[in-house]
């Protein structure tokens, strides 16, 4: 999708911060966007020109005299706001263009997410009834398995990926998600990245490589989890990224424009990060407005992110919670039959030992 | 009164329960995800190729149903 004019961002950004000459300018749009105005000031342009020639002197002076230009400096008025007029109907017409640009992306965005949401759904169905085939068995972790926060961030980048794709014509750019994780023997909590969606088709050199939040500060990721706060990081250019240290200091030169999205849990903090990489001097907007702007529809999917984390988590403590039962279930069993063996023996022993 | 007390039945979440509710680990551990590479590659192609399907099907259908 390209981006409207500069001019008509600044008109936007003046409306925005002075609201009664930005109700003005809307009005104007309005007016010059409808074509029975359009027509008519056209009309009147060829009606009020017509007048100006009929009323001019032609004969008496030569064009090389000064002279002759003295009553005609009406026409060069009238012919200044004739251009002034075209140049924003083409402006109007260019943002009418992004703004419907705009919309096709935004349906499109809804269109997939839906079917995101239908694949999840159908997945948790499919566990749902292949857990209640046999009511006296007892769910295993391979019953979840079908569906994991890492599927569903892949789906998630494939589209942030794909999005960007239409949008800029170029495939150089790079969507990742960022996990933080603990480990089990150090308890040292790390980021680690755990999906991705690129052109190559080759996993990234730092898919699952362990940044740890207490050693590794001086990367920008890092940083980002450490602060802890729900804001969305966005770096311009190459300089920022080199200064901020995205991925350390010797990969990132490819790397033009980063943006980092973090998805937020209430009790938890930032539990993943999404990245946005733009190589090759594939520019996704010019300011940070820009950007955020552009950036602003995918918070869909990280709200499909954020609750599919909770989702996660149930599925985690569920199969914990089975886990127990059937452990506990084998335990009962044993010693239930361990006391009838018990019994038994005692039985059998005593109809084998001699009687008294 | 106190024998009536004590059969009272707490609906709301105890202290203890709290207390084994936080004990869960929350922050999981990388162990639970696909790490290999390629594994992961083979994964992640199976499901966008998958999803793309679902994607068409989803557009024709809501294409007809205006």
């Amino acid at each position: 999708m390209k981006k409207p004019v500069k001019t008509v961002m600044f008109f936007k950004k003046v409306s925005r911060n002075y609201k009664k000459f930005g109700r003005l300018i809307n009005r104007f749009y309005n007016i010059l966007k409808s074509p029975f105005a359009r027509t008519l000031i056209n009309f009147l342009f060829t009606v009020v020109f017509a007048f100006e020639m009929q009323l001019s002197d032609f004969h008496t002076f030569k064009l090389n005299q000064l002279e002759f230009y003295q009553d005609k400096v009406h026409i060069l008025v009238t012919f200044v706001f004739i251009v002034v007029y075209n140049w924003l109907v083409l402006l109007i017409d260019s943002y009418q263009k992004y703004q419907v640009q705009s919309t096709k992306c935004i349906r499109e965005i809804v269109n997939r997410e839906t079917v995101i949401n239908q694949t999840i759904g159908r997945k948790l169905y499919d566990i749902t009834s292949s857990i209640s085939v046999k009511s006296s068995s007892i769910p295993t972790k391979s019953d979840f398995s079908n569906l994991s926060y890492q599927d569903i961030a892949a789906l998630v980048c494939h589209n942030i990926y794909d999005a960007i794709k239409i949008s800029t014509d170029k495939e150089t750019h790079q969507v990742s998600l960022m996990q933080k994780f603990k480990e089990k023997r150090s308890g040292l909590e790390y980021i680690k990245m755990i999906s991705y969606g690129n052109a190559n088709q080759i996993s990234p050199s730092v898919f699952d490589r362990h940044f740890y939040l207490g050693r590794d500060q001086s990367y920008f990721q890092v940083r980002i989890f450490n602060n802890n706060q729900n804001n969305i990081f966005i770096l311009t250019n190459a300089a920022e990224i080199k200064k901020e240290c995205v991925y350390g200091k010797n990969s990132n030169e490819k790397m033009t424009q980063y943006i980092a999205i973090p998805v937020f849990c209430e009790n938890q903090g930032i539990i993943s990060l999404l990245q946005i990489e733009m190589a090759d001097d594939v520019q996704i907007g010019r300011t940070m407005d820009e950007i955020r702007d552009f950036v602003k529809p995918f918070m869909a999917y990280i709200h499909i992110l954020t609750v599919n984390y909770y989702q996660d988590e149930l599925f985690k403590v569920i199969v914990k919670k089975f886990d127990i039962l059937k452990k506990s279930k084998e335990r009962k069993v044993f010693s239930e039959g361990m006391r009838k063996y018990e019994q038994n023996y005692g039985e059998t022993n005593t109809s084998i030992a001699p009687k008294d | 009164m106190n024998k009536t007390m004590g059969k009272l039945i707490h609906l709301l979440p105890q202290k203890t329960n709290d207390i084994e509710y936080t004990g869960i680990n929350f922050v999981p551990e990388g162990t639970d995800y696909i790490q290999d590479h390629t594994e992961f590659e083979n994964r992640r192609k199976q499901l966008i190729s998958e999803y793309e399907i679902q994607l068409k099907q989803y557009i024709n259908d809501s294409m007809q149903m205006i």
